[in-house]
């Protein structure tokens, strides 16, 4: 027996479970509408796919990188690619799920080019390599947003993102195990932890007493 | 369920991601345990103070700045894509050029064969489709023995 099939006959359809179908189904159609038109060249098109999903690369791609420049590149980086491959976008999974599948791909490519020039660096003794990035003086950003997002930059990368997708974007567990390439329990567990380690941290932040 | 199997579970409990069997466990151990209930709370007080870092986004003017770019990138593609279309159209006439002129009657007609080898190169730019169609015909003509047809430039999409 199937997978998928399984796990809908252990669980009772409700009208609740119907409606969200629906709502699903109805974003999907929205999605490949956008992108059908991205992929003829509508300028306007091209804009309201970056304006609507702006906040999903950029900040999947802070919560890889920690660092607002690095972030801002890959997610512009993301969305060049994204819309001169947006016809091959089928629909099968959300327009966000395939975009951060993408952002992924290209924020840890970024993480390793990182490396490999602070490695050189340090083997030429040309400079110190950078500091730990940290997402502090964000553009625009307001002190207790700066503050969530200096305590989700120390955690570590394979709890930070599925932190990211979740609590940011509010991804389905299913959705973040197919964007990561991990299976659900992982997810279950990385998020757990994720919690875990931020609970005492943003509990004593001062910036964060007030909310 | 003890404390043990039900903290690891609380998370999901809380984003209501467990099976229908694991949420029933999960809700009545809470029930009797305060120790978890406490957890749980502290929890949800995280998740709602890490709401505040939904808004974040990128710098002023980002997506005039992305789609510029992209828009780059696609001329870019697409002039690239043109290049490589003009480099296999002529040298696709190269290679018939090569091949036509060990044909039988490539010496005995070398005027008419020399116009017919600038016609094959004036429609290679034109497109390999095209090129090879217009080629494959002259080529039938010119083999017939017949005086190749003139091709008009309106029609090898040339000025």
């Amino acid at each position: 027996m199937r997978v998928m099939g399984a796990i809908t006959l252990s669980r009772t359809l409700t009208t609740a479970d119907l409606v969200i179908a629906g709502e699903v189904a109805e974003r999907r159609a929205d999605d490949l509408a956008l992108a059908r038109r991205c992929a003829v060249g509508d300028p306007d098109a091209w804009a309201q796919f970056v304006r609507t999903y702006q906040r999903t690369v950029y900040q999947l791609a802070l919560g890889v990188l920690s660092h607002p420049h690095d972030a801002e590149d890959a997610a512009q980086e993301t969305f060049v690619a994204a819309l001169t491959a947006v016809r091959r976008f089928r629909g099968d999974s959300s327009l966000a799920t395939w975009l951060s599948r993408i952002t992924v791909r290209i924020a840890m490519r970024q993480v390793r080019r990182r490396r490999v020039r602070g490695a050189l660096d340090r083997a030429l003794h040309f400079r110190q390599s950078p500091p730990p990035p940290s997402p502090e003086h964000l553009a625009g950003a307001q002190e207790t947003e700066t503050a969530v997002w200096e305590h989700v930059a120390t955690l570590p990368a394979a709890l930070r993102l599925p932190l990211v997708l979740r609590e940011f974007q509010q991804f389905s567990y299913r959705e973040i195990a197919d964007v990561l390439g991990v299976p659900v329990g992982t997810v279950q567990s990385r998020l757990h932890r994720a919690r875990a380690l931020l609970r005492d941290r943003l509990a004593t932040d001062r910036r964060l007493e007030a909310v | 369920m003890d404390c043990r199997r039900a903290q690891p579970l609380l998370s999901a409990y809380l984003d209501d991601s467990l099976s229908d069997q694991r949420t029933h466990a999960v809700r009545d151990h809470l029930t009797d345990c305060a120790d978890c209930r406490a957890d749980l709370h502290a929890l949800m007080r995280t998740a709602r103070t890490l709401q505040f870092g939904r808004g974040l986004e990128p710098s002023a003017g980002f997506v005039e700045r992305t789609v510029l770019a992209a828009r780059r990138e696609s001329l870019r593609r697409r002039y690239e894509w043109q290049q490589l279309g003009l480099r296999v159209a002529l040298a696709t006439a190269m290679v018939l050029m090569v091949l036509l002129s060990g044909m039988p009657g490539a010496g005995q007609k070398p005027v008419e064969f020399l116009q017919f080898q600038g016609r094959v190169i004036r429609q290679a730019a034109s497109g390999v489709s095209t090129t090879l169609h217009n080629a494959a015909t002259d080529l039938d003509d010119f083999l017939g023995g017949n005086k190749p047809k003139p091709v008009a430039d309106e029609k090898a999409g040339l000025p």
